[in-house]
């Protein structure tokens, strides 16, 4: 893993990026001069190369939700080990999601509610990607997730790739509503 | 009778017309009803009374309350004013002169008043902010307009009367125009002089909150260096306290179960020095069963802040539904073995799992090498009533 360069604020970070197009993009939900938002909109042009981790002190649902619906693919808080850190790093770098406890009870939050029968598949979760979200947001590594439910790792991950994907491209009437009600958007 | 004050003055609440009956029985010591009795008897005597009254109002001062705007004061005293001199008017010219002079005389002076009112020195010019302000502006005008043209019309009759009106509104409408400008430009520095005030307030608040608070920890920290567990005892309830000030301002009445939780797990910290990690989704409101989860909650907490060790944070996770609500708390110490504990002991058995047992819940306690976990769950029923606690 090597840091192939690093940016001080929006228009720095932007200008970094499109020079060096690293593999992961480790981004501060603040930023002087801005915030991740016009990182993750001035870079959209580079999404499928170059991929997004979004890091912050505050566990803000603004912060968490904003980031990930621009295209981040996963959140860290700034107290996380080293070690989880790499790891996370590691797994987006894969296309993998990394979610924190804070980000799988947001989801649950989210996403809850009966949806009408005939939602699009988009807007729910299935009862298998609550349970994932349930056991993240209980604190559970992946590994013990795997371990929980009986199934792999890669089962794990993939169920979160989902999830990441229907929270990003879900135009759910509640999601907003619950995105409104938590100044969001 | 009790000494009186230097100078008599009307007294603005509880007054009917000026305040002076109100004042007059302040000063004298006389009863109210009385005062306004004898106004009420001398004005029947060839109006005496009116006079006195009007006599007084003009000499006696207004009693100045922060609450009372200076200019209503003048606009009653119009609106008076004019019906008196309405009123005077029947009595001297007849019952012939109510349409011609008397109401008009009123009417005029009632819109006078309430215009005054609107728009006199003492009044806000903040015309958004009132939803009846533009009502009682238009009632205002048609008031004066309508006393004004009935005056003018038996004066001179109804053709010379529309002409002067036109002219008249020709000159009045040039004039507006003129003013425009003007009067938006003042409006508009009104609005962005409230805007700098509000910024200024907030600033203040948050220079108090980072004075009082985040400076304080800072010097503290300061002093304490030499205590690495103080150290970042303090760090971490200053982080807390200036998270939740941040993000959820809305959380300091302990009216939810996750706000209840959040709390005790804030206490926890602090007298454990442990690092707990609280995540929710959905609501519930507290009462008298939940009460039972809490504490449940709570004394797992401590036993994790007891057991595990201060390396990993003690995650909490809280789910509500509306059948249901579950607490997970988590931590990743060295475990222990649930069966060995002795039934006569306290602890985990009797204040976890029976006392949620006791409220129709449940408990279940995992523990292995590399971590516990406590789970603990209550039904809600349908028809919970919100919180009385």
């Amino acid at each position: 893993m090597t840091v192939v360069g690093q940016g001080t604020d929006v228009e720095s970070a932007i200008t970094i990026i499109a020079q060096t197009t690293p593999d992961v993009v480790l981004l501060d939900v603040h930023l002087p001069g801005g915030n991740a938002h016009a990182v993750l909109t001035g870079c959209a042009h580079l999404r499928d190369t170059t991929r997004f981790l979004a890091l912050s002190v505050s566990d803000a649902p603004a912060d968490v939700i904003g980031v990930v619906r621009l295209g981040a693919r996963g959140y860290v808080t700034k107290n996380i080990d080293p070690e989880d850190l790499a790891d996370a790093i590691r797994r987006v770098a894969s296309g993998d999601a990394v979610f924190s406890p804070h980000l799988a009870g947001f989801v649950l939050d989210a996403f809850q509610g009966a949806p009408a029968q005939s939602d699009d598949e988009l807007n729910r979760l299935t009862p298998r990607e609550k349970d994932v979200m349930r056991l993240i947001a209980r604190g559970f590594t992946y590994r013990e997730v795997a371990g929980e439910l009986f199934v792999s790792v890669k089962t794990v991950e993939t169920h979160m790739s989902a999830v990441l994907r229907k929270l990003q491209l879900s135009n759910r009437h509640e999601l907003t509503q619950w995105a409104q009600a938590h100044h969001i958007y | 009778m009790p000494t009186s004050p230097p100078r008599a003055m009307r007294i603005p609440t509880g007054r009917w017309i000026g305040g002076v009956s109100t004042g007059l029985s302040q000063h004298l010591g006389w009863p109210l009803p009385v005062v306004r009795t004898g106004f009420l008897v001398l004005a029947l005597a060839n109006g005496f009374g009116i006079v006195l009254y009007l006599a007084l109002w003009a000499v006696m001062p207004l009693r100045r309350s922060p609450q009372s705007r200076r200019d209503t004061d003048f606009a009653r005293l119009i609106a008076f004013g004019a019906i008196v001199v309405g009123v005077a008017a029947l009595v001297v010219g007849g019952f012939s002169a109510l349409g011609t002079y008397v109401l008009p005389i009123v009417v005029l002076g009632l819109g006078l008043a309430i215009l005054w009112q609107q728009f006199g020195p003492g009044g806000r010019l903040d015309l958004v902010e009132d939803k009846y302000r533009w009502t009682r502006s238009i009632l205002g005008v048609t008031l004066v307009m309508a006393g004004f043209i009935t005056l003018l019309v038996s004066e001179i009759g109804w053709l010379q009367g529309l002409r002067t009106l036109g002219v008249l509104l020709l000159i009045v409408g040039g004039a507006a125009i003129l003013a425009l400008p003007w009067i938006l430009r003042i409006y508009r520095s009104q609005a962005e002089q409230r805007r700098d005030l509000i910024r200024e307030q907030e600033r203040l608040d948050i220079a108090v909150q980072v004075h009082d608070s985040v400076l304080q920890t800072l010097t503290l920290i300061q002093a304490n260096a030499q205590d690495p567990a103080q150290v970042s005892r303090l760090a971490r309830t200053e982080e807390r306290r200036l998270r939740t000030w941040l993000y959820q301002p809305e959380d300091t009445a302990e009216v939810t179960v996750a706000s209840a939780i959040r709390a005790t797990a804030a206490q926890v910290e602090l007298d454990y020095g442990a690092v707990v990690d609280i995540v929710s989704v959905g609501e519930c409101p507290v009462d008298s069963r939940t009460d039972a989860l809490v504490a449940a909650a709570t004394e797992a907490l401590v036993n994790a802040a007891k057991h595990a060790g201060p390396q990993a944070p003690i995650s909490v996770y809280s789910e509500a539904s509306s059948d249901s609500i579950s607490i997970y708390v988590r931590d990743h110490g060295p475990g222990f073995d649930v069966d060995a504990i002795p039934g006569d002991r306290h602890g985990v058995r009797e204040s976890i799992v029976g006392r949620l047992r006791r409220s129709g819940g449940r408990a279940v306690v995992l523990s292995s090498p590399t971590g516990t976990e406590i789970q603990l769950e209550l039904p809600l029923e349908a028809s919970s009533a919100p919180s009385e606690s």
